[in-house]
């Protein structure tokens, strides 16, 4: 894909994301107007956004576990001097 | 006196950065999300100077922990950097390989290649059975493609996933406007996704790509 196509494509998503979801259909024809490989490609990637759920809105090193705040002394317990 | 209480005191000190990338590096796993947690909060504390307008001088020479974090891992002592951006782009970019070459490590060490795994209690074992390495691996597959097409989305997405950091403070990091970013992100989010489910199940073998170009 060349990059004036792509800029349109992010134009055209961008748009459409910015629209309450009822109003999407009308929104993606409006932008697209006539051109369908648009049309397509848009719709495709839009519709990704009902399963697209939280995907990675986290940050990628939480994956690897729960950091503690602070790293506990190996053996804990009072000892009085 | 109670020992226990200077104990509890010198808890509260986070352990050096040093430290934890050698604890890494000799195959302690629950050393990785402590070193990100604190390079991660460190990189965000600088962009929210950034918000605030600070001179760029003074913040890129304020920040010990990530000139540490840096030193071990590269082994560079001098980094000089253009501006704001450009720091930010490379800390990303530094976090990123970190995780990825985690990533492989665990994957490797799952098929039974390479180091020999560390000895991990229950609750370890519980948690390694469920960490998506693959997933992980294929969003960075994913994320070099991104990169070609469109390098400011996979910066902006290298920020945001790798580093952690907010709509504006990715924003501050990039200079440009957190409209701007919150579209990019979303539209990233969508295309690294769409990538993910065209290629289907990532290859357990990051060096053989399941979905070719």
């Amino acid at each position: 894909m060349g990059s004036e196509r792509w800029q349109q494509l992010k134009d055209v998503v961008g748009a459409v994301l910015e629209q309450e979801r009822q109003d999407w259909p009308t929104c993606l024809v409006e932008k697209c107007g006539h051109d369908v490989d648009l049309f397509l490609q848009a719709s495709s990637l839009l519709a990704t956004s009902t399963t697209v759920g939280d995907f990675i809105e986290k940050p990628a090193w939480r994956i690897f576990g729960r950091p503690s705040a602070v790293r506990q002394p190996e053996e804990s317990g009072t000892i009085t001097l | 006196m109670k020992v226990a209480f200077i104990m509890e005191a010198m808890s509260q000190i986070p352990p050096k950065i040093t430290d934890l990338l050698t604890a890494w590096q000799k195959g302690d796993s629950d050393a990785l999300p402590e070193i990100a947690r604190l390079v991660c909060d460190d990189l965000r504390r600088m962009a929210r100077r950034f918000l605030a307008r600070e001179p760029v001088k003074d913040i890129l020479q304020t920040t010990v922990l990530v000139d540490e974090f840096f030193v071990t891992l590269l082994g560079r002592r001098t980094v000089s950097f253009k501006n704001g951006r450009h720091f930010f782009g490379f800390a990303g970019q530094t976090m990123r390989r970190f995780l990825i070459d985690h990533a492989r490590r665990r994957l490797r060490q799952k098929h039974g290649v390479g180091e020999v795994p560390v000895a991990l209690g229950p609750e370890h074992e519980e948690i390694l059975a469920t960490l998506p390495n693959e997933d992980l691996l294929a969003v960075n597959e994913a994320l070099e493609k991104l990169e070609k097409i469109d390098p400011r989305l996979a910066e902006i997405v290298t920020l945001r996933f790798f580093l952690g950091m907010t709509i504006a403070e990715t924003a501050a990091a990039l200079e440009i406007s957190p409209a701007t970013v919150k579209r990019e992100w979303e539209f990233a989010r969508l295309w690294l996704y769409q990538e993910l489910q065209r290629c289907g199940e990532p290859s357990p073998d990051p060096e053989d790509p399941a979905c070719g170009d």
